[in-house]
């Protein structure tokens, strides 16, 4: 497996990877092309090295920014509004308060005038932030 | 905060420096950490460094320093969750030298190039692999420059690495990923 002929230096592979990146400056491009030119096995991993480069650009699916992400960034720095989903108390809490003001103004318009003595007392309901006068019959 | 800015200063800092480099922040933090949930808390924490810091951006190169903070903080994140992956590269050298002088050397085997065709077919899941394998250090030079396309400059910034071990370190990143795809196929 070993063999003289095929062994490349290790700083001349780093050289040929410099040189495929366009990392180089253009005299010392000019030498490491020679050397490639020169040896199989530089010019191998010349070919590998860029079938590689290739397949990592064409085969892998881009790691794309969730938008959540963003938005969450966004609100933790103050760009934008935070938005919670409300939880089930703070839900609860806003419907027991709207069924208290519901109520309380319909309960407001139409309470009996003072004095009103035919009017009977009865029973109350809360329904859909209403009050409903359910007489006896 | 930036020093000596307001908060709506530092918001526009932000939005000019920081947010245009948000999907590569992403990207480079999926690969490091090896998942997108994971990610997803190093770049919200990266962000938020970044805001603390934006005052001490020097104005030359903001994806650079982007990612600068972006590996930080994935490196504080592994170190926390996952202590093994932060392995002294020293140990990866000196496992690489030991093979070299059992096998002669990975060069010894370049001489032909049945790896070209493969890689060129080579599927998805088998490359996502390959990198997954690769031990932290040589697999983030490898992200930067074979798939963000930073240059060697640019990843000696972010790492705070010589430019000489840039390359070196890139060098072996690709030779063991050409190295897995053939122990695979052979």
């Amino acid at each position: 497996m070993t063999n003289d002929s095929t062994r490349v230096p290790d700083d001349d592979s780093q050289l040929v990877h410099a040189y495929l990146d366009g990392e180089l400056d253009p005299a010392h491009a000019i030498v490491v092309g020679r050397k490639i030119a020169a040896s199989p096995a530089l010019a191998a991993e010349l070919e590998q090295t860029r079938a590689l480069r290739q397949a990592l650009r064409e085969h892998l699916p881009p790691r794309t920014l969730p938008p959540h992400l963003r938005s969450r960034i966004e609100a933790a720095v103050g760009m934008r509004r935070r938005w919670t989903r409300p939880s089930w108390q703070a839900l609860a809490a806003s419907i027991a308060i709207a069924f208290v003001l519901g109520g309380g103004s319909t309960w407001a318009v139409l309470r009996p005038a003072a004095g009103d003595r035919t009017a009977v007392p009865s029973w109350t309901v809360t329904c859909a932030g209403s009050w409903h006068r359910i007489r006896p019959t | 905060m930036g020093v000596g800015l307001s908060d709506e200063e530092n918001r526009k800092q932000f939005a000019g420096i920081v947010v245009p480099h948000l999907s590569e922040a992403f990207a480079v933090a999926s690969w490091l950490t090896g998942n997108r949930t994971d990610a997803e808390d190093v770049v919200q924490e990266a962000c938020l460094r970044a805001f603390r810091a934006i005052g001490s951006f020097a104005g030359v190169n903001a994806r650079a320093w982007v990612l600068t903070i972006v590996r930080h903080t994935a490196y504080s994140w592994l170190a926390k969750n996952r202590p093994s992956e932060i392995v002294a590269v020293e140990d990866f050298l000196g496992e690489e030298r030991l093979t070299e002088q059992c096998i002669g050397g990975w060069s010894a085997t370049v001489t032909s190039t049945p790896e070209t065709a493969l890689l060129a077919k080579l599927d998805v899941r088998r490359l996502e692999a390959a990198i997954a394998a690769l031990p932290l250090a040589f697999r983030e030079v490898l992200i930067l420059r074979d798939l963000q396309g930073l240059e060697y400059r640019e990843i000696a910034e972010v790492t705070t690495l010589p430019v000489g071990t840039v390359m070196s370190r890139l060098a072996r990143a690709r030779r063991r990923i050409i190295d897995a795809v053939r122990t695979h196929d052979a």
